[in-house]
């Protein structure tokens, strides 16, 4: 018999007669790998749009001269940088992502020097740039805005005729369509910037080196603008998700782990299950090492069909959350976010399927190499196997210490963006000791049956007669307990930090800005909406503010101006000296996340690159700033004007006068205000930062419920299967006269005692992991995560024994049921 | 010969299973009484309704028509609950494959009933071990069933059945996985509870379903069965009680 019948007809058989645990096995598999595609599906997709259309419009740009700020910079060092020998191109753009009438829409001004940079938008318009007059006073749109063409399309409010769609495959591949371009000169009438782009892209002759034209460039423009890669926007869009990448890989890595731990389970009752059935193989010639490989390829089977399930299921869950990262992830990159799979993502995680399910089956298939050919020629009954022989319990003890000890100090020295798999590890860790002490578990398991009366010194004997089985369920329960509580309370903790962190800034009554509550406003506000605001006679104080988004060593920050009285996080909680020291321009302060990444402290100098030239800037102080972003600065708001040239505020505090509802001042100004400016309240702004955080901790809450589901529906199969085992055995009690009650007490007794037993565990482990899990938020938000655990943490005890009863009380009462003199008879 | 009173009262007794729809008669119209203080066996080929004979008596199956009465007590109108008492009190059931709990010792097997009778396993261990030296195996009561030789793990399975002090005996192919040795030392002791005033009891009923016709001879009646009917019943003398 080949080794592909054998797989068919002997281990896929078993698979295909328990159903239930194959299916379950498959699931689980199956939603790792799909947490995995998703998780890079998702953050693959920003990356790989941000690069797309980099790549798309920079063409064979070899350099690129960004600003240094969203204002951008002065045309006027165009000239500068074609004076530079080497340069043989320089094709000046305004790029920029602007308010339309079909919603926020990447616009685009360039110039006819952009023909001589060979890139997919060159040739798309190709045709418009050979005609001057097309695009002087009318712009043309992607195939997304099409519908637009003939009707009603303003641009900044301000109506724009559309001259054209362009049509064809790269019309399509640019920002998935989605794109208004016109002359450079009418884009910055359209959008009063005249006199100020965006960016350079720089093509340098063949003979000369990039470095050293960037160098001369640099020099050049005087540190008014940056030389840069033309894909430094992918790896500022890396750095911007990469919280929340890591975050949610974190959470697949558990899950991942925890897949590995139910298929050993799994695997490690259908390996003892099967005793007789390898016995009559080794009996019939089979080697063990074929009984083992055979194993082995039956996981690899289960991976598969879980990879089948889960790449669709993962591709599916990537697409949906697209729509729901967080705004203020994506609004600081123009692409629009369309759905890229990374060639990477299906293999990487197809390899993390087969490799957690060929170590969960090696472990358990170690069992077939005790199995004796002659057992299959006994007929008295075959006694259960233990968890495992003495020697791979200390061995998997000492895993478990290693990982243990490795994730708690591995705090000290792994960068904190992965020291998000610190808390996997320690799962990972947890449930190898686990396994080194499931003699003890099992032992403490069966004599708590015991204390029950009547039914508990039958069920200590079963118990004792099946360790592998009380153990692995009560780890089932452990694992469901464990997981749902770290997840919970540390996305709890988190939460409530944010809010305390965030507290300040919602005791403003009000904000006025340009965008909605969910983006960050960066946009100027109209002079006469600050005028406004500040005659009416219901506001008492208006302080204006500043956000800018700024290139800061490859990393996107944002710039805070603040004025005095701001409640602004940066700002807000420092002692009044300090207070008084950024306003009067000695210092700026920066946010702990920013500090940690350029390695600087209260004290240093910070080198400010600007319109203005590079500004050396004294750090005041590092103070916590939850946001998703790399990091940020605060400063006095005339500095920032000064420094950036960004004349105007982009947000107003507002306090209403004493006596007066905050919510009828914001409904008559919206009203007056109209289309020129967003009213939100300062508790409605705090409301969405949590919304923002708890859209990382959404994934967290679904694992934790898909687990418990998955941990259900395994608990119902092992008593189920435990049932079945014992059915000629539960028939003999009944004729001798135990009652169905007796039958039911008797099921029941076991799931009781493995639930505590799990219940314990669970909570320990879900104990270890939320504080670890609190300690490494901690690290990677840069801000301080206070560990508490929840009053209703003895919820979850009470989840275990339902997960439990729920499992059992099925089983339990089909056995009362079951015929007795056909249980009897079977063998 | 002194008469002795029924325990088991058969009266055109018949059941009918129902298999892919079609009737199948499995005992058809049986009149038999068993009386305490006998030995008997329940003969014929596979098939011939002997087992369905021992459930029925032991309240496991219910009659499709006729009367089971046994102890007393009209098994068609007890309810589950009641049917299971009775059988805890009333009936002792030895089967071919033992059915020992392997994880217990040899007395707390034996204390099994007891533990079903709502007791401790420990509170029944002075009637255990009494019982294990009744049949010959005091000084195994610490054993497991591992450590049993298969006529030792019977011995043990037939003091579990007296733990209760039941009426009745109910063994199925009692001596099916033994050599004749061991077989023939459990037919004795099978005929000694039936016969004496074992532990210090009434005599009881033991009945046996049995395939060996040499284990048949040693009882004091052999019920011969074919298709679902009584097709022969012999009756040895009973022996006086000592």
């Amino acid at each position: 018999m080949n080794a592909i019948s054998r797989l068919w007809e002997i281990n896929l058989r078993e698979n295909r007669q328990h159903k239930v645990r194959a299916t379950v096995s498959v699931v689980i598999v199956g939603v790792s790998i799909a947490l995995i595609v998703a998780v890079f599906g998702t953050y693959g997709s920003v990356t790989g749009s941000v690069n797309d259309l980099s790549k798309r419009i920079s063409g064979s740009a070899d350099l690129e001269i960004a600003g240094i700020t969203d204002t951008g910079f002065s045309q006027s060092l165009v000239d500068n940088v074609r004076s530079v020998r080497g340069v043989v191109a320089a094709a000046p753009i305004l790029r920029m992502r602007v308010r339309t009438t079909a919603g926020d829409v990447l616009f685009l001004g360039v110039d006819n020097s952009i023909q001589q940079l060979k890139s997919d938008l060159q040739q798309a318009i190709h045709e418009e740039l050979s005609d001057a007059t097309v695009l002087a006073n009318t712009v043309v749109v992607g195939p997304q805005l099409a519908h637009y063409v003939g009707h009603d399309f303003s641009i900044d409010k301000t109506p724009v005729q559309i001259g054209s769609v362009l049509s064809g495959k790269l019309a399509h591949e640019i920002n998935s369509g989605d794109f208004a371009i016109t002359s450079l000169e009418f884009a910055q009438r359209l959008t009063e910037r005249v006199g100020t782009i965006d960016s350079i892209l720089v093509a340098v002759d063949a003979h000369a080196s990039a470095a050293d034209v960037g160098a001369q460039i640099s020099a050049a423009v005087s540190g008014r603008a940056l030389v840069v890669d033309p894909l430094y926007r992918t790896e500022q869009a890396q750095a911007a998700t990469a919280l929340t990448r890591n975050s949610t890989m974190v959470i697949a890595l558990i899950a991942l782990v925890v897949a590995t731990f139910l298929i050993f389970n799994s695997m490690n009752m259908a390996v003892a299950e099967r005793r007789r059935t390898i016995a009559t193989l080794r009996a019939l010639g089979v080697r063990r090492s074929k009984v083992s490989r055979d194993l082995i390829a039956e996981a690899v089977v289960v991976a598969l069909a879980g990879g089948v399930l889960g790449v669709p299921l993962g591709i599916i869950l990537g697409r949906e959350a697209i729509g729901t990262l967080p705004p203020t992830v994506v609004q600081s990159f123009d692409a629009t976010i369309h759905y890229v799979l990374p060639v990477y993502a299906v293999p990487i995680a197809m390899a993390c399927g087969i490799g957690a399910c060929v170590l969960a089956t090696s472990a358990a298939a170690r069992d077939v190499f005790v199995v004796a050919p002659i057992e299959a020629l006994g007929s008295s009954k075959i006694p259960d196997m233990e968890t495992g022989g003495r020697r791979l319990r200390i061995i998997f003890g000492v895993i478990g210490a290693v990982l243990i000890i490795g994730s708690v100090a591995g705090i000290q020295v792994v960068e904190s963006q992965r020291a998000v798999t610190l808390a996997a590890v320690l799962v990972a860790g947890i449930l190898a000791l686990c396994f080194a002490f499931s003699s003890m578990i099992t032992g403490v398991a069966s004599t708590l049956s015991q204390r029950v009366p009547a039914t508990g010194e039958l069920v200590k004997e079963t118990m004792e007669r099946s360790p592998r089985r009380v153990w692995a369920t009560a780890m089932t329960v452990a694992i469901a307990i464990g997981v749902g509580q770290a997840t919970s309370g540390a996305m709890s903790n988190l939460v409530s930090s944010v809010a305390k962190n965030l507290a300040p800034a919602s005791a403003s009554d009000l904000y006025v800005t340009t965008t909605a509550v969910d983006v960050l406003p960066t946009g100027p506000l109209d002079p006469s909406v600050v005028d406004l605001v500040r005659r009416d006679n219901q506001v008492r104080t208006v302080v204006p503010g500043q956000y800018a988004y700024m290139n800061l060593n490859n990393l996107r920050i944002v710039l805070v101006g603040v004025t005095e009285g701001s409640r602004a996080v940066l700002f807000a909680e420092l002692p009044p000296r300090q207070q008084s020291e950024l306003l009067d321009g000695k210092g700026v302060v920066l946010s702990t996340q920013l500090a940690q990444r350029l390695g600087l402290k209260a004290g240093d100098t910070i080198n400010m690159p600007s319109p203005t030239g590079v500004h050396g800037a004294h750090v005041l102080a590092v103070e916590d700033y939850i946001s998703l972003d790399p990091g940020a600065i605060a400063m006095p708001l005339w500095q920032l004007e000064q420094w950036f040239q960004r004349r105007d505020p982009t947000y107003l505090e507002v306090e209403v006068a004493e006596k007066t509802s905050v919510t009828d001042v914001k409904n008559r100004l919206a009203e007056i205000l109209r289309d020129r400016a967003v009213l939100y309240t300062g508790s409605e702004a705090a409301a969405e930062t949590k919304v923002g955080t708890s859209q990382v901790g959404a994934l967290a809450v679904s694992l934790q419920w898909i687990i418990a589901l998955v941990a259900a529906v395994a608990l119902f199969n092992t008593f189920t299967l435990s049932v079945l085992k014992r059915k000629p055995e539960l028939g003999v009690l009944q004729a001798m006269g135990a009652k169905r009650s007796f039958v039911i007490r008797l099921i029941l007794t076991e799931a009781v005692a493995v639930g505590v037993v799990g219940a314990i565990l669970g909570l320990g482990m879900g104990f270890a992991t939320h504080y670890l899990a609190d300690v490494v938020l901690s690290a990677t938000t840069a801000l301080h995560i206070h560990f508490s655990l929840s009053p209703f943490i003895v919820l979850f005890a009470v989840g275990a024994m339902a997960l439990c009863l729920l499992g059992a009380i099925p089983p339990a009462v089909a056995a009362a049921r079951s015929n007795i003199v056909e249980s009897v008879s079977e063998e | 010969m002194k008469p002795m009173s029924p325990v088991v009262e058969l009266k055109r007794t018949s059941r009918t299973y129902v298999l892919g729809g079609e009737p199948v008669p499995a005992m058809r119209d049986v009149d038999l009484t068993f009386e305490a203080g006998t030995l008997v066996s329940i003969t014929g080929p596979s098939g011939a309704g002997k087992s369905t004979l021992l459930h029925l008596v032991a309240g496991l199956d219910k009659a499709t028509s006729g009367s089971v009465i046994v102890a007393g007590s009209n098994l068609a109108e007890l309810r589950e609950d009641q049917l299971a008492d009775f059988r805890l009190k009333s009936i002792g059931m030895v089967f071919q494959s033992f059915n020992l709990l392997p994880a217990m010792s040899a007395w707390q097997n034996v204390a099994i009933p007891r533990l079903l009778a709502g007791g401790r396993l420990s509170q029944a261990k002075a009637r255990a071990t009494e019982l294990l030296d009744l049949v010959g195996l005091g000084s195994r009561a610490a054993h497991r069933p591992k450590e049993l030789s298969g006529g030792q793990m019977q011995r043990v399975a037939i003091a579990r059945a007296l733990m209760m002090n039941p009426r009745i005996i109910l063994a199925d192919e009692p001596t099916g996985n033994l050599d004749s040795h061991a077989g023939s030392a459990i037919l004795e002791l099978l005929r000694s509870v039936a016969l004496e005033s074992f532990d210090g009891s009434d005599r009881r009923l033991v009945v046996m379903v049995t395939h060996d016709r040499l284990a048949a001879e040693r009882s004091d009646r052999i019920v011969s069965m074919l298709d679902g009917r009584v097709v022969a019943d012999v009756k040895a003398e009973l022996e006086e009680p000592i």
